[in-house]
This record gives C-alpha cells, structure tokens and sequence, in this order.
C-alpha cells in the first residue's frame, strides 16, 4: 500500500496522524485514510501528510479524499510541482466544507502549523453542548 | 516546453474531449506555474468525464437488460394469457384457442395443456376454436399433433367451433375420425362428457 500511517506526537506535545504517501493512490487506499480517521483518537483530529513527488490519486480515490469531513486540520507536506497543483485543486474541490487543509514544504513547518490549529468538535458534541 | 507549445496541447486536449475522445491527457512537466495548475484541472476534468461516461454506459446496460427481463416476462405473460385453460369439472378441461396459432404457440400451448392435464388427472379436453377462423396447413397440424399427444396421454380431447374454411383446412389433412371428435360448440361438447363421466 502506498500509504503508511502511525501516531505521532509534535515538539510541543500536540498529537496527530501522520500519513507518508507515495506512488498510485487508488480507491481502496483512499479508503484506508478513511479507516484511519476514523478511528476514535483521529476522529475530528490533526494529521500531517507527506506526500512524495510523483504521487498520482486515481480519480476514485480524490473523490474519497474530497468527502472527508471528519478532520479539524491537515497540514500537507508536498515538494512536487505537479502533485502540488494537484493537491491545491482537491483542496479547491473540497469547497471547504472541512477543516482547515494547508500546504507545506517542510515537515517542521507543517507541525508548527498545525500545533496553531483547534480542534474542532464532533457536529453532535457541538450540538450537545450548546443545549 | 513553452508556455505555446503546451497552450497547443491544451487546446489539442479540449478539441478531441469536444469530440467525445475523453482518453488524452496533458503531459505534465515538474515546472511551477499557474500553467500547471490549469493542465491538472484539465485532466482532473477528463478524468471526471470518462468516469461519468463509464457510469453512463454501466446505466444503460443495466437499463437494457431490465428492458429484455421485462420483454420476456412480457412474452411469457402473453403466452400464458393466450392459453387459459378452464377446469368446467373435475378432470374437464376446456381449452379456447384465439387469434393467430403458429407453431412456436402450438408447442407453448401443448406443453402448458398436457402439464394441466397430468396435474388435474384430466380425461377430457374441449379445445374451442370458436376464436380461430382460418388455419394454414401448418396450424391444423399443430393441433391435430396437440390432440394426439394429448390423447396418447389417455385424454379424450373434443373440437368444439371450427368455422367452415378452418374445416376445410383439416379436412385436407384427413385425420383420423377417432381422432378429431367435433361438436358445434362447447356446450354441446360439453353435455357429452358430463353424461360420459356420469356413468364411470
């Protein structure tokens, strides 16, 4: 899979997804970032991706990429002229209906990004404590 | 490449998606520009489309298969509507044929016959062909070949209405007079086999 994932944990102690991506991004692999969100501690959580130059998403799988809602930030590493032009028009896709998503050049500079970010709440937390 | 040459290939890409050729693609270079990000949307456009085409084409098969599904069901609706076999008593079927009686319908409605008449325990059969009022050479043989199967089965099978010309028609055939049992009509037909069953 050309995905990895694994908890990570910035200089400041603020904890989030980190996701090294890489080569064709197909549906299925789209679907595991999906998995991966969803999981009780990245559910509405902070993640870091770095994406390699060259990386291609499959249509399938940017449609995928384009309907997470669940996430309060993504910051994106990415060196790539093409994946970056690539990203920046899923991000326009997105309408930014989502969290916030930002693109970086450097690992550090998308952890101190994203140490910034708040965490946005689950809709139906939000909506039980503003009862 | 120069901003022309790939202005070129842009348009060249636009045109043959125009046409309907969604499969071409813009080669993209690792050059940063505002250029670039117009070439990733382009394709990301034609990908959109051929994935919309694909949708399209999947749609329209599964349409045309549930079209046929519906054409047979219709077909098979059709055939056991035209023969409506009538139990008139215990082991006493009527059968009316109507309209045209070609062999395909022959074959249909000796199967759909002698599946009753083996469910019911039939003796007696009135076919009515009140309903028909020709039949070619090929018809009248359909239904005599009906009758005599139907009778190698035990069943006693009475023609009920044939018109003249249809008279003539099997008379051409010269069946066997055991075998086409006629009646002016059904109720005639049918006062014997109640009379015959009687006295079992």
């Amino acid at each position: 899979m050309p995905l990895s994932f694994r908890d990570a944990t910035s200089p400041t102690g603020v904890a989030y997804l980190f996701i090294d991506t890489w080569g064709v991004i197909e549906l299925e692999d789209a679907q595991a970032f999906v998995a991966q969100l969803d999981r009780p501690e990245h559910d509405y959580g902070r993640v870091l991706s770095v994406v390699q130059p060259k990386t291609d998403f499959r249509p399938k799988a940017r449609k995928v990429y384009m309907q997470v809602e669940n996430f309060s930030a993504v910051a994106v590493v990415v060196n790539g002229a093409i994946v970056r032009a690539a990203i920046n028009l899923m991000i326009r896709l997105m309408h930014h209906r989502s969290g916030v998503v930002s693109l970086f050049e450097t690992v550090e500079a998308a952890e101190a990004w994203l140490e910034q970010q708040p965490l946005r709440q689950r809709p139906d937390r939000a909506a039980h404590s503003g009862s | 490449m120069a901003d022309s040459a790939r202005l070129k290939k842009i348009l060249d890409v636009v045109v043959a998606a125009h046409g309907g050729d969604y499969s071409q693609r813009i080669s993209l270079e690792e050059i940063p520009d505002d250029l670039l990000e117009v070439e990733v949307g382009i394709n990301f456009l034609l990908d959109e489309l051929a994935m919309r085409e694909q949708e399209a084409e999947a749609h329209r098969e599964s349409i045309a298969a549930q079209a046929a599904q519906l054409a047979d069901q219709t077909t098979a609706l059709i055939r056991a509507l035209s023969t409506p076999i009538i139990t008139l008593s215990p082991g006493v079927l009527a059968l009316p044929l109507i309209g045209d009686f070609d062999d395909q319908r022959a074959e249909d409605t000796t199967a759909t016959l002698l599946e009753r008449v083996a469910r019911e325990r039939a003796s007696h059969v009135l076919l009515d062909l009140t309903g028909v009022e020709s039949v070619s050479p090929t018809t009248a043989s359909a239904i005599l070949r009906m009758i005599r199967t139907a009778r190698l089965l035990g069943v006693t099978c009475l023609v009920t209405g044939i018109h003249p010309t249809a008279a003539l028609q099997f008379a051409e055939l010269e069946p066997d007079p055991d075998l086409l049992q006629t009646h002016a009509n059904v109720s005639d037909a049918l006062a014997l086999v109640l009379r015959d069953t009687s006295r079992r």
